[in-house]
């Protein structure tokens, strides 16, 4: 998969990271598919994004369905909703058999849920914390 | 054991208080503070305010392997996580998943959860029964897969005198008992249906419209 420069890619959730990262692999010459049940949040998506946007509840397979996922190469799952994000990097992994799968969750909680089933996750809390160590101690460092 | 009913609101109220009069052991999981209280004023059972869809709120309730689970929020989401949760991470057996979008039913059943209670469906064939008016009574069995449905033959039916095996029922029905003047007779094919019989009727809900048909005309 690695080798193919072009990959067709499912984003469900197109709030700010969403749109974000939507529009990014556009502009890469990937073809993305937003879903969003909410229409007006295809709104965050920038002038470089260049594939479909389709306005559906994720949680029922029919909007699934019309986003093609069976021909995925990559889902994301960035809603805000944690457990909405399980349900399909679930159903991405075991149902529709997607390679690559990856999901956004913001409680740390149920993580082992999700790495259970091969699903790569970002966690903002862990990331914000990293970082937030790196900055301490190169400030520690600075005073050494 | 106990039996662990997670989120839902008046399903579960009513569903505690049929448990409790049965002397089972509860424990209720319940996000909303206000109905936690509530319930905690009515109901004798642990009640526990939180998410259930978070694992340290599962922990909480002490669950056990042979304990009962019952997912009953209103959110297809919810219930999949609570399930997974109690199933992969508290290696419960006994898990019951409410699955609000039907559409959803096959889908739970990829991802491991056996057991899934159709609300959506068991109303439609609640209503289908008042529909149907000849129909007496509709149980599904099997999660929906078959149907006992009972019917009474009537004087104008067009089964009325018919010799089983010349009805012409559609594949995927069978006619499994009749009951004749309080006595209960197993059919063959060559029973003849009379006016009166009580017919006991196992059949797939794809050929529920036309067995009904069949046998009662028009309905």
């Amino acid at each position: 998969m690695a080798k193919r420069n072009s990959l067709y890619i499912i984003i469900v959730g197109c709030g700010r990271l969403g749109s974000t990262i939507a529009s990014n692999l556009s502009n890469k010459g990937h073809s993305v598919v937003v879903v969003d049940k909410v229409e007006s949040s295809f709104d965050h998506l920038t002038q470089e994004f260049t594939g479909f946007s389709i306005v559906g509840n994720a949680t029922e397979i029919v909007a699934l369905k019309k986003a093609k996922i069976d021909k995925a190469d990559m889902v994301l799952a960035l809603t805000n909703n944690d457990n909405i994000n399980y349900m399909v990097s679930q159903v991405a992994k075991e149902v529709y058999n997607i390679e690559t799968v990856i999901a956004r969750i913001y409680n740390p909680d149920n993580v082992m849920l999700f790495k259970q089933i091969n699903v790569r996750v970002i966690i903002p809390m862990l990331l914000a914390e990293n970082y937030f160590n790196r900055i301490f101690q190169e400030i520690m460092g600075e005073e050494k | 054991m106990k039996i662990i009913l997670a989120g839902g609101r008046r399903i579960t109220y009513n569903l505690a208080k049929l448990l409790i009069s049965k002397g089972s052991n509860l424990v209720i999981i319940n996000r909303d503070k206000r109905y936690c209280e509530e319930l905690a004023r009515q109901i004798k059972a642990l009640i526990i305010n939180g998410d259930a869809s978070r694992i340290e709120i599962l922990q909480r309730a002490e669950i056990f392997e042979n304990d009962i689970v019952l997912a009953l929020t209103p959110l297809d989401e919810d219930n999949l996580i609570i399930s997974q949760l109690c199933k992969k991470v508290l290696g419960v057996m006994n898990v019951y998943t409410l699955v609000n979008d039907p559409e959803n039913v096959e889908v739970f059943h990829k991802l491991g959860i056996e057991n899934v209670i159709n609300i959506t469906e068991m109303l439609s064939g609640l209503i289908e029964q008042r529909v149907s008016s000849k129909l007496t009574n509709i149980m599904s069995f099997e999660e929906g897969k078959g149907l006992v449905l009972q019917l009474s033959v009537e004087e104008d039916f067009p089964a009325n005198g018919i010799m089983l095996k010349d009805l012409g029922l559609p594949k995927g029905a069978i006619i499994g008992a009749i009951t004749r003047e309080e006595e209960l007779i197993v059919p063959h094919g060559e029973t003849v249906l009379k006016t009166g019989d009580r017919l006991a009727i196992m059949c797939k809900p794809s050929v529920q419209t036309q067995t009904v048909k069949t046998i009662a005309g028009k309905d």
